[in-house]
C-alpha cells in the first residue's frame, strides 16, 4: 500500500498481512488477516509511532521514503513492545543509528531483553511530553493493556490518539483505513470483539482503568495498532467498555448461551439438538460449537459475552472429552469467570467426565446448576430429559438478574 | 502455602512474606499489576 495522511503530515503507514496463519502464534487469521499499523508524524522532527512485524521490510521502507528519508527519523515510539510492533527495530537502529527510543521503564528492560540493542533510549511517564514542532506528542501509562510495559501517545494538535493495542481488531484493511469510510462495519466489529476476548479480555479491569484515564482527553481520531481508524471514537470506545465491564460486572453479560459440544458416536450430538430445542423454544439465543472441529478463538467472543453456558460432553477414557477440556483450559486462562452453566455427556462404561469437570468449573467459578449422562445411546425419555433440562436453564437464565 | 495472580503471574509465598494470605487486608492489591485479592487462586 502507499502512506495514507490522516491529519496534515501525519500518516499512516502500516501492513496488511494475509498471508499469517496465526496471530501470536496461536489465534487463526488465515481467512481474516490483520493489519500492523505504523503512524509517521513529519514535522521539524520525524517520529514513528509503533513499528510493524518483521515482515515486508522493504514494503515497509518505501512507505517511509514516500513522506521522509528514513535515515532522518528522530523518534520511534514504542507503545508497547509485543514483537508485531518492533519487529523493525533493529532494521530501524542501522537505518538512522541516531534515532532515540521512546517508552516506559519498563520497556526499556523488556526491549533489552528482547533484542539485546545499545539503543538510545527516552523513559517516559504519564504527563510527560516531547515536541516535535507544531505536534506535540504526550505519553500515558496504561499497564497491562495488555503487557505491563503498555502506554498510549496522544498528539495534542490533530487530538489523535494512539493506543497500540487497545480499541484493535484483527481483520486486514479493505479499500479504506477508515472505518467511516465503510457500508458495514460487521466484519470489523465482530473481529474486533474476538481480538478483544482472545488477546485484551483477561487484563478488563485494567482497560476499563486506561478508558477512564484517556476519556479526559479530547480525543478526535483514534488509531490503534491492528485495524480501522476511528475518526468517531465514541464508536469503539463503547465497545471496548461494554466488553471490559463483561469481565467486571458478570450482571452485565448478555442474555444467550454458548452451546459447547463434541461427540465422538453421536450420542452426545444427538442429546444436542434436544438440549438447543428447548433453549430455542424459549426465545434464548443460542451459539453452538463443535469444540472438536472449532478454533477456541472463535468460541472464546461468544463465552466472554453471554452469560450461559452448556457443556455437552461425552466421558473419554474417565475423563472429560478433551478438546472440551483443552476450551475450559484457555477460558480459565483467559479469566471467563462467572457463568451459569449445565452439562449433560454419554459414558461407555464407567463415566469419569463429570468428576474431570466440577473442579474445572471451581476454578473458573462457573455454576453448575444441573446435569444428566447416561450410559451409550440415548432413549426417548433422555430426549425429553433433554429438551426439559434447555427449557429450565432458558427460564433461569431470562429470570436472572 | 504459595498464591499466584491469575492475571499476571505474580507468586505471593506466606513463608517468605510471613504474613497468611487470607490475613492480608481487603483492599490488598498484587504488587506487580494491582490486581485485587479475588484475582488470586492458591497453587
Amino acid at each position: 500500500m502507499v502512506c495514507i495522511e490522516i491529519t496534515p503530515n501525519i500518516y499512516w503507514n502500516g501492513l496488511n498481512d494475509r498471508t499469517s496463519d496465526l496471530f501470536e502464534g496461536i489465534w487463526p487469521i488465515t481467512k481474516e488477516g490483520v493489519s500492523y499499523n505504523s503512524y509517521i508524524i513529519a514535522d521539524e522532527k520525524v517520529a514513528l509511532i509503533d513499528l510493524v512485524k518483521g515482515i515486508k521490510t522493504d514494503d515497509f521502507l518505501s512507505q517511509i521514503e514516500e513522506v521522509v528519508d528514513p535515515a532522518t527519523v528522530d523518534y520511534v515510539i514504542i507503545n508497547h513492545m509485543e514483537p508485531d510492533h518492533t519487529g523493525m527495530i533493529k532494521t530501524m537502529q542501522k537505518i538512522a543509528p541516531q534515532v532515540t527510543f521512546v517508552g516506559s521503564e519498563r520497556t526499556k528492560q523488556m526491549l533489552d531483553k528482547f533484542y539485546h540493542l545499545n539503543t538510545n533510549f527516552k523513559v517516559v511517564k504519564t504527563g510527560d511530553t516531547i515536541e516535535l514542532g507544531t505536534h506535540i506528542l504526550e505519553f500515558y501509562d496504561i499497564p497491562f493493556v495488555h503487557w505491563p510495559e503498555t502506554i498510549a501517545t496522544y498528539e495534542r494538535t490533530s487530538k489523535i490518539l494512539f493506543p497500540c493495542d487497545a480499541f484493535g481488531g484483527y481483520g486486514a484493511l479493505g479499500g479504506s483505513i477508515f472505518a467511516d469510510e465503510y457500508e458495514d462495519l460487521d466484519f470489523y466489529k465482530e473481529e474486533a470483539l474476538r481480538y478483544y476476548s482472545n488477546i485484551i479480555a483477561k487484563f478488563s479491569r485494567f482497560t476499563l482503568k486506561a478508558i477512564n484515564l484517556l476519556k479526559e482527553l479530547d480525543i478526535r481520531i483514534i488509531a490503534p495498532s491492528h485495524g480501522l481508524i476511528w475518526r468517531n471514537p465514541k464508536e469503539i470506545i463503547d465497545l471496548y467498555e461494554r466488553w471490559a465491564r463483561y469481565g467486571t460486572e458478570p450482571e452485565s453479560a448478555e442474555e444467550g448461551v454458548t452451546f459447547l459440544y463434541a461427540s465422538m458416536y453421536g450420542n452426545t450430538e444427538k442429546l444436542m439438538g434436544a438440549v438447543a430445542q428447548g433453549l430455542s423454544q424459549e426465545g434464548i439465543p443460542v451459539k453452538i460449537f463443535d469444540v472438536a472441529r472449532t478454533h477456541v478463538s472463535y468460541i472464546l467472543p461468544y463465552l466472554w459475552k453471554y452469560r450461559g453456558v452448556v457443556i455437552g460432553s461425552p466421558t473419554y477414557e474417565a475423563k472429560l472429552f478433551p478438546p472440551m477440556a483443552y476450551v475450559l483450559d484457555i477460558a480459565t486462562s483467559k479469566r471467563v469467570i462467572n457463568k451459569e452453566v449445565i452439562r449433560f455427556g454419554s459414558y461407555g462404561w464407567s463415566g469419569g467426565a463429570q468428576r474431570d469437570l466440577e473442579p474445572r468449573l471451581d476454578k473458573l467459578k462457573w455454576n453448575l446448576l444441573e446435569f444428566f449422562e447416561w450410559q451409550g445411546g440415548p432413549t426417548l425419555e433422555d430426549f425429553q430429559k433433554g429438551e426439559e433440562l434447555g427449557k429450565r436453564f432458558a427460564q433461569h437464565l431470562k429470570n436472572f438478574n | 502455602m504459595k498464591w499466584e495472580c491469575m492475571i499476571c503471574g505474580y507468586v505471593y509465598d506466606e513463608d517468605a512474606e510471613g504474613v497468611k494470605f487470607e490475613d492480608l487486608p481487603d483492599d490488598w492489591v498484587c504488587p506487580e499489576c494491582g490486581a485485587p485479592k479475588e484475582d488470586f487462586e492458591q497453587i
